[in-house]
């Protein structure tokens, strides 16, 4: 008998304490746990005095611990905040249809101008807005140092997150964290970042920001063994995002030889001479993925993988994104989709508009200017001209689509020469499935889920022209922005700026015309860091209980 | 003696030039095996934002002229995969192994994927010419 109870006793300590050298998982419920050291205490959740005088005599109308809009606000605003989904005692996710809370951005040091828009085009859209702004404690510096961009977040909108140590995740806000809803409130869900593997929780951005903005903080209980560690850029935020509906997506690795992932290419056997060498790679989840998807389900969630073979990084959030229509519901969204096809044909229609010599507006340089100049408008004058030319990066429409560059780009994304005899379409590349097939396929798994998952029968999918190359976007990748949605009725969708006047102008009339407002910032800095406004930031989704 | 104000103006901005220069440098190792087992090794030096790319595939050494796409230096590389991307302009390549000489002259566009793990750089290549696209793990890759 005493043995059965001490058995039932190890047992319930099990499932109640998985204990790791990474910290200790507590209250472990529907294959999620907690962790102690990552909820506010006075102690440790708030903003240390010695820190607080580092940027207080500056930013002091700022606040710290005040993350999130206020209810008081949100019902002053008179948006009209949707249910909480059913189940409200599990970890649920929320799409971008739902009310914004607060956006997350990190001030990285060298990123003034992208704080500085996004900020304003933040509090342009919603005045009451609030914008959370992650500063590791050695950057305080160059943030105080640039007068115009503390005078311009020195309000009461703007909460400082000051951390004390470098967040392995740098700019990338998207990454290492999902916001997710429980008992219809906020609460964070922490991923498997590829550079925070194998760091104690207590020392990863997450945990500070829940500690912070005093949100519950959850982890998956299997993340107690190590092999879930894998280092995959596929266990990224980025790549886990909500459909209406509810429904979780995600990218895997479902196309052979494109081996852009990491972790799939040493899953292939290095031993050429093997024919079947890739057959069970294909399709490709991570380790992580799987401990994942597990924990997402035991949730009442479901969970739908799509095709991300293509991508270097491999995020959804470099395809898809979803924004609130004007529409009435049930189909009061739009999906928008990473088109190839549709870059193509404004790239035809746009052939013979350049009027001048487009070498001077290399973005690689124009970057450079940007961050040099911190804030200083390179902005309205540039940019003017560089419109006026209709110039692609540092090419007339004409020169680039006679540019052999542009005959690779195209072959990746629309043609993919058919297999020559012989050709081994893992090794080479050359099978005949290109980038629009996948994105097309894509298309469809959303689409149906959708139909599935909610009453809308034909949900309205938005082509936004995007061009890759070497799997990522040759231009700033106008899906991957940042969705605020408010009072409005309509989602404001704050998209990087291409700097191609055919793509910028048609992305502001599409999404206008569904009642979708856009802004377009200046992200380069992001951009040629293989990510975008949407990597670079997050955003807390809120609904009512 | 009202020269020397000068000459210290001109030293200075030499040194800073530089300085500027030579901000990163990558050299990469990697074996195209169908064709041949000798390394291939890719250095890009990074100057004022430029890159020069020099290729040893195999037996020769061959300097191309190539326009940069992209490139995130590897101080920045923190969070995401460091990139170089190229596109060739005009090469010529000096190689005797026929099948060699053929694959190189017909690649446009050379990217290199680095990162950091256990304590190590690691990294793939991507080939591209107008018919297919070869990706090569790097056999090794150093970053000054």
């Amino acid at each position: 008998m005493n043995i059965l109870k001490t058995s039932l006793l190890s047992l319930c300590l099990t499932s109640a304490y998985a204990s790791t050298n990474l910290g200790k998982i507590i209250d472990v419920k529907n294959g999620f746990g907690q962790l102690a050291e990552c909820q506010f205490t006075p102690e440790h959740g708030c903003v240390s005095e010695d820190l607080l005088q580092q940027f207080s005599h500056v930013l002091d109308q700022t606040t710290t611990n005040r993350c999130l809009v206020s209810q008081a606000h949100l019902n002053a605003s008179g948006v009209k905040i949707p249910k909480c989904p059913t189940k409200l005692s599990q970890l649920q996710g929320l799409d971008n249809s739902y009310p914004t809370g607060a956006i997350f951005v990190n001030y990285a040091g060298d990123n003034d101008m992208f704080v500085m828009q996004l900020v304003e085009a933040h509090l342009k859209n919603d005045p009451n807005a609030i914008i959370n702004i992650v500063v590791y404690e050695k950057n305080l510096k160059w943030l105080l140092k640039n007068e115009k961009l503390t005078r311009r977040i020195n309000q009461k909108n703007i909460n400082i997150i000051p951390i004390t140590f470098f967040p392995k995740v740098e700019r990338w806000m998207q990454d290492s964290m999902q916001f997710m809803t429980v008992k219809g409130k906020p609460a964070l869900y922490q991923l498997e970042h590829a550079n925070e593997s194998k760091t104690n929780y207590t020392d990863r951005l997450t945990c500070e920001i829940a500690r912070q903005c005093n949100l519950p903080y959850f982890v998956p209980e299997q993340m107690v063994e190590p092999l879930n560690a894998d280092f995959s850029a596929l266990n990224s935020g980025g790549n886990l995002e909500v459909l209406p509906g509810g429904t979780f997506y995600r990218g895997i690795v479902k196309t052979r030889g494109f081996n852009n992932n990491i972790q799939y290419n040493k899953c292939i056997a290095k031993d050429e001479s093997l024919k079947d060498r890739f057959q069970n790679c294909v399709p490709f989840e991570s380790e992580y993925q799987k401990v994942q998807k597990a924990a997402l389900e035991k949730n009442g969630n479901r969970v739908v993988d799509i095709d991300i073979s293509f991508l270097n990084v491999g995020h959804v959030d470099e395809i898809i994104n979803i924004v609130k229509t004007a529409a009435a519901p049930p189909c009061n969204f739009a999906v928008l989709m990473a088109s190839p096809n549709k870059a193509i044909e404004l790239l035809a229609k746009n052939r013979f508009k350049a009027r001048l010599n487009c070498n001077t507006f290399e973005l690689q340089a124009i970057n450079s200017v940007a961050v040099h100049r911190k804030i200083d408008p390179l902005a309205d004058e540039a940019i003017k001209r560089m419109y006026d030319g209709s110039c692609i990066d540092k090419f007339s429409v004409n020169e680039f689509l006679m540019h052999p560059e542009y005959a690779l780009i195209r072959r990746e994304n629309i043609l993919k020469a058919k297999p020559k005899a012989g050709c081994d379409e893992d090794k080479e590349n050359c099978s005949a499935k290109n980038i629009a097939t996948i994105l097309n396929e894509n298309s469809e798994i959303i689409k149906n889920e959708i139909r599935a998952k909610t009453k809308c029968e034909e949900p309205v999918m938005l082509e936004i022209p995007v061009l890759f190359k070497e799997g990522s976007s040759y231009l700033p990748n106008q899906v991957n922005g940042v969705v605020q949605t408010n009072h409005s009725g309509a989602s404001n969708f704050i998209a990087p700026r291409s700097y191609f006047k055919p793509f910028d102008d048609y992305v502001e009339a599409e999404l206008k015309k569904v009642g979708v407002k856009v802004s377009l910032i200046h992200d380069l800095e992001y951009h040629l860091l293989q990510g975008e406004v949407h990597c670079g930031t997050n955003s807390i989704p809120v609904c009512d209980p | 003696m009202e020269r020397i104000p000068y000459l210290f103006a001109i030293l200075s901005l030499l040194l800073v030039n530089q300085l500027l220069a030579e901000s990163a440098e990558i050299v990469a190792d990697f074996k195209i095996p169908h064709l041949s087992p000798v390394l291939t090794k890719i250095h890009i030096v990074e100057k004022k934002e430029r890159l020069h790319l020099l290729l040893k595939p195999g037996e020769a050494v061959n300097e191309c002229s190539y326009d940069i796409r992209a490139i995130s230096a590897p101080q920045q590389t923190r969070g995401r995969e460091g990139a170089a991307s190229v596109y060739a302009k005009k090469c010529t390549f000096l190689i005797s192994n026929v099948s060699l000489k053929n694959f190189w002259d017909e690649i446009l566009s050379v990217a290199l994927f680095y990162h950091w793990h256990a304590g190590k750089w690691e990294g793939r290549v991507r080939l591209s010419s107008l018919a297919a696209t070869y990706t090569y793990p790097l056999e090794k890759i150093a970053i000054k």
